[in-house]
């Protein structure tokens, strides 16, 4: 059955895009400004589980855990070293997008001068056909990336809508101001932003170097997808770039069933004109209207 | 704090001018008078191996030729451009090494859409280029002063195709990197030489390079349920598309090309490579080969990479046609010679046609056999 196949085709894809998403998202929200690099840290963490795994021969899980938390690591230094001293600035939220951009191509650059141009790969799992489920093929891999992913989803809806940071997490994202009147240290959640999200890029970085290699590049493409994803899912709901980025996957893949697949790109950016034009704000994005009567 | 922090900055500055201008120095040429030759290539990016490669070939060339004197007591010097496998960026690059540094030789381009974006320049400048890599057949038509040491695809989409067809296969599907004219140009020869034969081709699929996902494409090929699935592609994109076919359960031929003889992609495969077969260079067995592996371990501490061959001997070439000139700077005297080029490189005898096409080689069939590559016996 070609439909259950191309079905889930674009949830793997989609959930590649999502776990880029996720974190993006993340630091949008509370920082209100566009985080290109954190593609960039994705690459980083893609290289930095290669290093521990590949060439210096520790566990998987150990390296594994060693790549998140040197990612959420990354996450604290990068904003201590460059946003925050730009937001002391009051600079405006241009000068912040072109400083991730600068970013993103240095840390590209940085892998490339450190392990070289060609493709590396992490060697963990051989190849082998997948399993059969419902006339379509899976893999292993790709199964933990899907629970993962859906698990992810759970924990943030849950994270951002029930619990304490997560509720004042998004009092900052609403007005920072405002929450800093009221006592809450708004810096300090744009840390706190800043580590989560980045350790969500080591976790993109880990299952997307084990799932498509790695090559110094790769943060960029996957940031594109990643932010086409969140904008469609509405970009400072968490949840809402997580089923921006399926929705994604799904529509390019089911697309170029019927068209030439040179033109997935552009499918992926028809469907964000579209939210962009018809529903700015997202599937799960508020509307200017209810967000008013919420504040 | 806030003065610490100029002077940290003042420092950096002073450091960034002073090495600039320290680079600047140490750049110049090794000597008054060197002849410049250009090289454009990529070197970063994802196709970088098209251009690191070659670049040794050709340093190792340069080096041995200035140590034995250079050309009429001139040394010779490689000016550098990354083209990063993108026409534009070719195009820049030639503009810059023909208006700037007033070069009138250049090793390259190197992806085949590079070269022939850079040869419309290259000729109404009357500059010689010639290409280690490029495989394209429309580079045969680029120019008179167009030249490649590398034979075209022409041969080597017939030769894929003959395979395909002689193993019995006729049902063929192809899954090709259709932004760039290396893939395009091995789709449409492969496609007329296997109809040609009487085979079909039930289904062509491309992607975009730079492309990590190709399932859908590779989900519409199991569907047509092809006999043999031939991939024109490159480097990053050969690894994904086996890894991901295989996950699939496509199990019928690979054929793949030049491009899967590459350490790299039997690496990151691994077992799943063996039994492809694909279409490479043939391999030259003679002394100069053997010479050039020695010297080239020696020099890099690795062994031969494919097209460093191919750059080494085009430089020879431009050395032996610029010998026979009184003036070496003369590029229309240099381009006559080098249409007479006869001698044996580390690819075998190298001699251009009149297209500036290399004579009398051809391609070969590889097959992977535990992550190596064996020449494929019928």
């Amino acid at each position: 059955m070609i439909v259950v196949q191309l079905l889930i085709n674009g949830i793997i894809a989609g959930s590649i895009y999502a776990l880029v998403a996720v974190g993006f998202s993340l630091i949008y929200a509370t920082n209100r400004f566009i985080h290109f690099a954190h593609g960039g840290f994705v690459t980083v963490s893609a290289y930095l589980i290669y290093l521990f795994f590949t060439l210096v021969g520790l566990n998987f899980y150990i390296s594994a855990l060693l790549t998140i938390l040197i990612a959420g690591f990354l996450g604290w230094l990068v904003y201590k070293l460059v946003y925050a001293p730009l937001k002391k600035r009051k600079v405006s939220n241009a000068v912040l997008l072109i400083a991730s951009v600068g970013l993103l191509i240095l840390l590209e650059n940085l892998m490339l001068l450190i392990f070289g141009a060609d493709v590396k790969s992490v060697g963990y799992i051989q190849i082998r056909k997948g399993i059969e489920v419902f006339w379509g093929i899976i893999t292993l891999l790709q199964i933990v990336i899907v629970i993962l992913t859906v698990i992810l989803l759970l924990i943030l809806w849950f994270f951002m809508k029930k619990s304490r940071l997560g509720k004042i997490m998004r009092a900052v994202a609403d007005n920072a101001e405002l929450a800093n009147i009221i006592g809450i240290d708004a810096n300090k959640f744009c840390y706190l932003s800043f580590i989560i999200g980045t350790a969500l890029a080591g976790v993109a970085g880990i299952l997307v170097a084990l799932e498509q290699n790695i090559e110094p590049v790769m943060g960029t493409g996957l940031i594109i997808k990643g932010f086409t994803g969140a904008i469609i899912g509405g970009v400072v709901s968490v949840p809402g770039s997580i089923l921006g980025s399926y929705l994604l996957g799904l529509v390019e893949n089911f697309g170029i069933w019927f068209l030439p697949s040179g033109y997935k790109d552009a499918i992926a950016f028809v469907l964000l004109f579209v939210f962009l034009l018809f529903k700015p704000t997202g599937i799960l994005g508020l509307r200017g209207k209810d967000r008013e009567q919420k504040l | 704090m806030a003065k610490t922090k100029k002077i940290i900055l003042w420092l950096i500055v002073a450091i960034i001018v002073i090495g600039g201008i320290w680079y600047g120095v140490t750049k110049k040429p090794v000597e008054k008078g060197a002849i410049k030759i250009g090289f454009i290539g990529p070197l970063t990016g994802e196709a970088a191996i098209y251009g690191t490669s070659p670049k040794k070939g050709a340093d190792l060339a340069i080096e041995e030729i200035n140590a034995k004197g250079g050309i009429n007591g001139k040394k010779l010097e490689l000016i550098v451009e990354d083209s990063k496998c993108d026409p534009k960026e070719a195009v820049n690059a030639i503009n810059k090494l023909v208006n700037v540094d007033k070069i009138k030789f250049i090793i390259g381009g190197m992806c085949s859409s590079e070269t022939l974006a850079a040869a419309p320049t290259a000729e109404s400048s009357k500059v010689i280029m010639i290409s280690p890599v490029s495989t394209n057949y429309k580079v045969s038509q680029a120019g008179d002063y167009i030249f490649r040491t590398v034979p075209s695809d022409a041969l080597q989409g017939k030769k894929a195709a003959e395979l395909a067809y002689q193993k019995g296969f006729r049902k063929a599907a192809i899954l090709y990197v259709s932004t760039n004219d290396y893939g395009l140009g091995l789709e449409k020869v492969f496609k007329e030489e296997f109809s040609k034969l009487g085979g079909t081709v039930v289904i062509s699929e491309g992607y975009a390079a730079g492309d990590s996902d190709f399932r859908t494409q590779l989900t519409k090929i199991k569907f047509a349920n092809p006999d043999v699935l031939f991939i024109p592609s490159q480097m990053p994109g050969n690894d994904l598309i086996v890894k991901q076919a295989k996950e699939l359960g496509i199990g019928c031929q690979i054929i793949g090309t030049e491009t899967m003889q590459d350490e790299n992609f039997v690496k990151t495969v691994g077992k799943a490579a063996d039994g492809i077969i694909f279409t490479s260079f043939a391999e030259y067995k003679g002394a100069q080969a053997d010479a050039f592996s020695a010297r080239f371990k020696a020099k890099f501490s690795e062994e031969k990479t494919i097209y460093s061959d191919y750059a080494y001997d085009a430089v020879y070439a431009l050395e032996k046609a610029m010998t026979a000139c009184k003036d070496v700077q003369d590029s229309v005297c240099v381009k006559t010679e080098l249409y007479k080029t006869d001698f044996i490189g580390a690819t075998g005898p190298v001699g251009f046609d009149e297209n500036g096409d290399v004579k009398g080689k051809d391609f070969a069939v590889f097959k992977i056999e535990n992550s190596q590559f064996v020449p494929y016996e019928k």
